[in-house]
């Protein structure tokens, strides 16, 4: 693969110098953030296509692991394949140049993502109290694209938490020192889920226009290389 | 049927002034006793659904059970007591309170809203074909402060300045004016995990000027 005629990542992406930067601050932090991400024109298209999907709410309510978000689930080989669709050509780059454009840059060998690929529109109202996504075998990688048209301050809530524990306080279940990924446009951050498998999204109080994409690996292990 | 607890015609005499001041006015134990919990047993036993509306820039995000008065299960029966409240025993205490001849809007049926974390209600005026008043007929049994949100706002014409604030209440009654005195009112996003159930609803009517027989 050549990684270098990568066509979505916004150019910037393809240096040495800011893989290299990305693959240090994960070893260092468990997290690197790259932004500009994608080439703006393909950033513009996601987010118009975004605007138009069919987002469906999903709540629990419950005192400290509910949520409230608007998702959508895509998979990019169906339907059979969606050839011309911004967020299905984001998809199946992550399975393709994209994955290994992200092998390059953490060392990690990686399995395709899981699937599907979700979207979340980020809206008042919503939260997610603190989780863990599949704890007896968390994957390797969490990706979170995000498209946010303005950035928010923290106090309005909606910005991304993930951290290495959870703690119980009066308030109820919280995550421990949690690093702050801030909405922004047009960011793509790189956690490591075994440094930081707790995630959280603080109850959004203000309207916003934004959207995020996540993406989830793992590595791969002996059974897949015997495959 | 009797839906409404009794009140002396002093008491009433002074929701009389307290509407003339302020075009609002709350009964507090407004309900014969046990209707309140009745209700509130009943609309908790049944399920809720999800209800989001963006109409133009007025969104709203809570839960709402709506329940058809024609088909109303037997084990719900307090249903027919709240019919009775609505459609007959309310008007007439509000038009006695107002002065004004008020009547219920002929709905099939009525609609319990209930809040939790993350539910609320975005700045509108209510307005609407011959609306003259709300009604908020609150079963809520949790209380908070109002910073937590989940009360009802009343603004002035900047939308911003809160002017009143209503906190959720339990077998209690709020009238408030939405015609002729137009007020923007909301209920803030709840940021704390209480609930807050009630029923809402307007009553319509000719609009009385002062000196006029209603």
């Amino acid at each position: 693969m050549n990684v270098d005629d990568l066509a979505l990542l916004a150019p910037s992406a393809h240096s040495l110098a800011v893989r290299g930067r990305l693959g240090d601050a994960i070893r260092r932090d468990g997290h690197a953030r790259l932004e500009p991400a994608l080439t703006e024109a393909f950033a513009v298209q996601c987010l118009r296509a975004l605007r138009g999907a069919d987002f469906i709410a999903a709540q629990r309510v419950d005192p400290d692991e509910g949520f409230q978000i608007w998702r959508f689930d895509w998979d990019p080989a169906h339907p059979s394949p969606c050839l011309d669709h911004p967020l299905c050509a984001l998809g199946r780059a992550f399975q393709s140049d994209l994955l290994g454009w992200l092998e390059a840059v953490t060392g990690l060998a990686l399995a395709s993502p899981d699937l599907p690929f979700e979207a979340q529109r980020l809206g008042k109202g919503g939260f997610l109290d603190p989780h863990a996504h599949d704890r007896a075998e968390p994957p390797r990688l969490g990706l979170l694209l995000h498209l946010a048209t303005a950035p928010w301050p923290p106090t309005w809530g909606g910005h991304d938490e993930v951290a290495s524990a959870i703690e119980t306080t009066d308030e109820g279940t919280t995550l421990h020192r949690p690093t702050v990924l801030a909405p922004a446009w047009n960011a793509l951050d790189i956690v490591d889920l075994h440094r930081f498998p707790w995630h959280r999204v603080p109850l959004l109080t203000r309207h916003v226009d934004a959207f995020r994409m996540t993406f989830r690996f793992r590595e791969v292990t002996s059974s897949d290389l015997r495959r | 049927m009797r839906t409404l607890a009794p009140r002396s015609a002093e008491q009433l005499a002074a929701l009389r002034r307290t509407w003339a001041e302020s075009r609002r006015v709350r009964l507090s134990d407004a309900l014969v006793p046990d209707l309140a919990r009745d209700l509130a047993l009943s609309a908790t036993a049944r399920p809720f659904h999800y209800f989001e509306r963006h109409v133009n820039e007025v969104r709203a995000l809570f839960w709402r059970q709506t329940v058809a008065w024609d088909t109303a299960p037997s084990e719900f029966a307090p249903i027919a007591a709240l019919r009775h409240l609505i459609e007959v025993d309310l008007p007439a205490l509000a038009s006695a309170i107002t002065g004004q001849a008020l009547r219920a809007v002929q709905d099939q049926g009525v609609a319990f809203d209930l809040y939790t974390r993350g539910s609320y209600l975005d700045t509108h005026t209510d307005q609407g074909a011959e609306r003259l008043i709300a009604y908020v007929i609150g079963l809520t049994e949790d209380a908070w402060p109002a910073e937590d949100g989940g009360h009802l706002e009343f603004l002035a014409p900047d939308e911003s300045t809160v002017l009143d604030r209503i906190p959720p209440g339990f077998g209690t009654i709020d009238l408030f004016c939405i015609y002729p005195l137009v007020r923007p009112h909301r209920v803030p996003i709840l940021t704390r995990q209480v609930t807050r159930l009630s029923v809402n609803g307007w009553l319509t009517g000719e609009l009385v000027a002062p000196g006029e027989r209603p």
